[in-house]
């Protein structure tokens, strides 16, 4: 049952989340300033943008923000949407609360796509991308269409199969790229940056290609919101209730697994947010799936702007992988929640 | 009013065959037990029953229509289910789970609408678990949980409603109230109960019509006083039994004996 209180988590969150989009485009070497930076921002917008004048602002603070920052504020935004809303489907989908968005050996996938392309070097390109995304982004398709063809049998999917095969193909890419590693150091730190995670590389051809898989892979994922809770009871109760639990597990799975893919292709395999903000987000909303995940949604697409915007500022010019920043901001937070839930001994 | 009918139903988990051609009649407002010993295949009937598995061969209809050829949501329109693992997983609470039986008349996106909400009320008010809607699920005694989801069968509006072993893991006075809830809800309200259970002593007084199963297939059917006798049961589960008719239930008493001393 929906709480009328939603209405204002949902206001907070995404208030937060524009509040943050305008400081972060504002933060970095160039240092524009919170004001300036939404002057800027908002004079690009029809209608209001007319009111707003710029002029007394140089010229490279426009580029700065439109070409450089904003493609990755973005990014991150998108990222972090994908990867929480399909945090909180495997958990719900797995009953497992130690599911996260890699369940399925997406992001070793990933990985030994993204290694790949590094050793066969970054030259090449296919529509404006590095090989790398590409790579990756094919390394989770294999994966996860592996694991999942282990798992299945008459149609039916058997969930521990389906974990204990992902379990098994991360296993295999981890050695093969172990493999890779010892076979050419020269790419080794590469590689395990990219395991960290990164914005870097983020540009507008980036969004432009998250924002469809996320945009509508959100949408689907979330019309079955309620779906999902019934589904989160067990397959056999599901199937008495008028769902069709293993063909609505295929479409949830091979919507989730292209929106992890395209999100860890651009990025690297961002642990934690996954795993994590779903659960921050039941200590507050309870397990029902129609608040959690478009609350779990915009958190996690705060969460980790503003863990992208540390990971480019605390040490510039020098960058700290994101990865790094999501654990040390989200760590404490999440054990302070812990530490005070009396829901504890039922995650 | 005869509401389902089983014919020659067969399943087999792969090369396991499990059913071997059961036939059942099933009327309406009449609480049915489902015994035989472990193995037998009664919970893997229920699971064909509420379209879980499908029949490797034969048909279950409802009056006169094929389950197979109903939709999910159809099918659970007619048949509720209340699982023998009442795990439910998340913290949902009960009026959430309650709620979860109204699935059936709702796509993915509307709301539940008023006739839900009373419908919800009425199961809530049948099975006295209005007091606890606001509690999780997990936080419940077995027999409250057992209610509740009783309840949430309820909800579902169907005239048949399944129940595996439903008070197989309960004390004797929570063993009693589901069983009264049970055979009150055929009686009153019309339902037709599907009961798979394992006592038989229960079975003797609260069903109505019992089918004896042995592997795979029926092997006796009839009002329990016909049933429940000590040559059958012998036949069924390879155990001596003492049975008689007892002055206080009205209904027959089945002692197993042991084998280590034979008194009798």
């Amino acid at each position: 049952m929906k709480k009328k209180a939603d209405v204002w988590i949902y206001i907070f969150l995404f208030a937060s989340l524009l509040a943050a989009m305008v400081f972060s485009a504002g933060k970095g070497s160039a240092d524009i300033g919170f004001m300036d930076s939404m002057k800027i921002l908002l004079s690009r917008l029809p209608v209001i943008g007319k009111a707003i004048d710029i002029n007394n602002l140089p010229d490279t603070y426009s580029t700065i923000i439109f070409s450089l920052r904003l493609p990755r504020i973005l990014t991150a935004v998108l990222c972090g949407t994908g990867l929480s809303i399909c945090g909180v489907l495997f958990q719900g989908m797995f009953r497992n609360p130690m599911a996260d968005p890699y369940v399925l050996g997406i992001s070793s996938g990933a990985v030994l796509g993204a290694a790949i392309a590094f050793v066969i070097g970054t030259q090449a390109s296919l529509f404006n991308f590095g090989l790398v995304p590409l790579f990756a982004f094919a390394g989770a398709i294999i994966a996860t269409t592996v694991v999942y063809l282990i798992a299945q049998k008459k149609g039916h999917l058997s969930t521990n199969i389906l974990i204990l095969s992902g379990i098994a193909i991360g296993f295999l890419c981890s050695s093969l790229i172990s493999l890779i590693i010892i076979a050419s150091r020269e790419q080794a730190q590469r590689i395990i940056f990219w395991t960290l995670g990164s914005m870097t590389g983020s540009s507008w051809n980036t969004v432009l290609v998250m924002l469809p898989f996320i945009l509508i892979g959100s949408l689907v994922l979330l019309l079955n919101a309620g779906n999902l809770n019934i589904l989160s009871t067990g397959d056999e109760t599901a199937v008495s209730l008028g769902i069709n639990a293993s063909s609505l597990k295929k479409l949830l799975l091979v919507v989730a697994s292209l929106v992890t893919a395209v999100s860890v292709c651009f990025c690297g395999t961002i642990g934690f947010v996954g795993l994590i903000i779903p659960h921050a987000v039941r200590f507050i909303t309870g397990p029902d799936h129609r608040r959690l995940m478009p609350i779990s949604a915009l958190a996690g697409a705060l969460f980790l702007l503003l863990c992208d915007t540390a990971a480019r500022t605390l040490f510039a010019p020098q960058e700290i992988p994101i990865g790094v920043i999501t654990s040390l901001l989200g760590v404490p937070f999440f054990i302070s929640l812990l530490v005070r839930s009396k829901r504890r001994a039922v995650i | 009013m005869k509401i389902m009918e089983i014919r020659d139903l067969h399943y087999s988990y792969g090369p396991l065959s499990v059913l071997k051609g059961v036939d059942m009649d099933f009327y309406k407002g009449t609480f049915y037990g489902i015994l035989g010993p472990n193995g037998c295949g009664k919970s893997t009937l229920l699971k064909n029953l509420y379209g879980y598995l499908k029949p490797s061969k034969g048909s279950i209809t409802l009056s006169g229509k094929n389950i197979r050829n109903m939709n999910p949501r159809e099918r659970a329109r007619n048949i509720a289910y209340v699982p023998q693992d009442s795990h439910v997983g998340f913290d949902f609470s009960v009026l959430d789970v309650i709620a979860m039986g109204r699935n059936p008349y709702h796509s993915a996106l509307d709301n539940l609408g008023s006739a839900d909400i009373a419908q919800i009320e009425k199961a809530m008010r049948e099975t006295s678990t209005e007091h606890l809607r606001n509690k999780s699920i997990n936080e419940l005694s077995g027999g409250e949980k057992q209610r509740a989801l009783i309840a949430r069968a309820f909800a579902q509006d169907s005239d048949i409603i399944l129940m595996d072993e439903p008070v197989s893991m309960l004390d004797i006075n929570h063993q009693i109230e589901i069983m009264d809830l049970a055979r009150n809800l055929a009686d009153k309200m019309n339902k037709t109960i599907v009961c798979v259970m394992h006592d038989l002593n229960l079975a003797a007084q609260y069903t109505q019509h019992i089918f004896l199963m042995k592997d795979g297939v029926v092997v006796g059917a009839g009002i329990p006083d016909e049933v429940l006798d000590a040559g059958i049961i012998k036949d069924v589960y390879g155990a001596e039994v003492y049975v008689e008719s007892n002055e206080t239930t009205k209904s027959r008493i089945v002692i197993p004996l042991s084998r280590r001393n034979n008194s009798l």
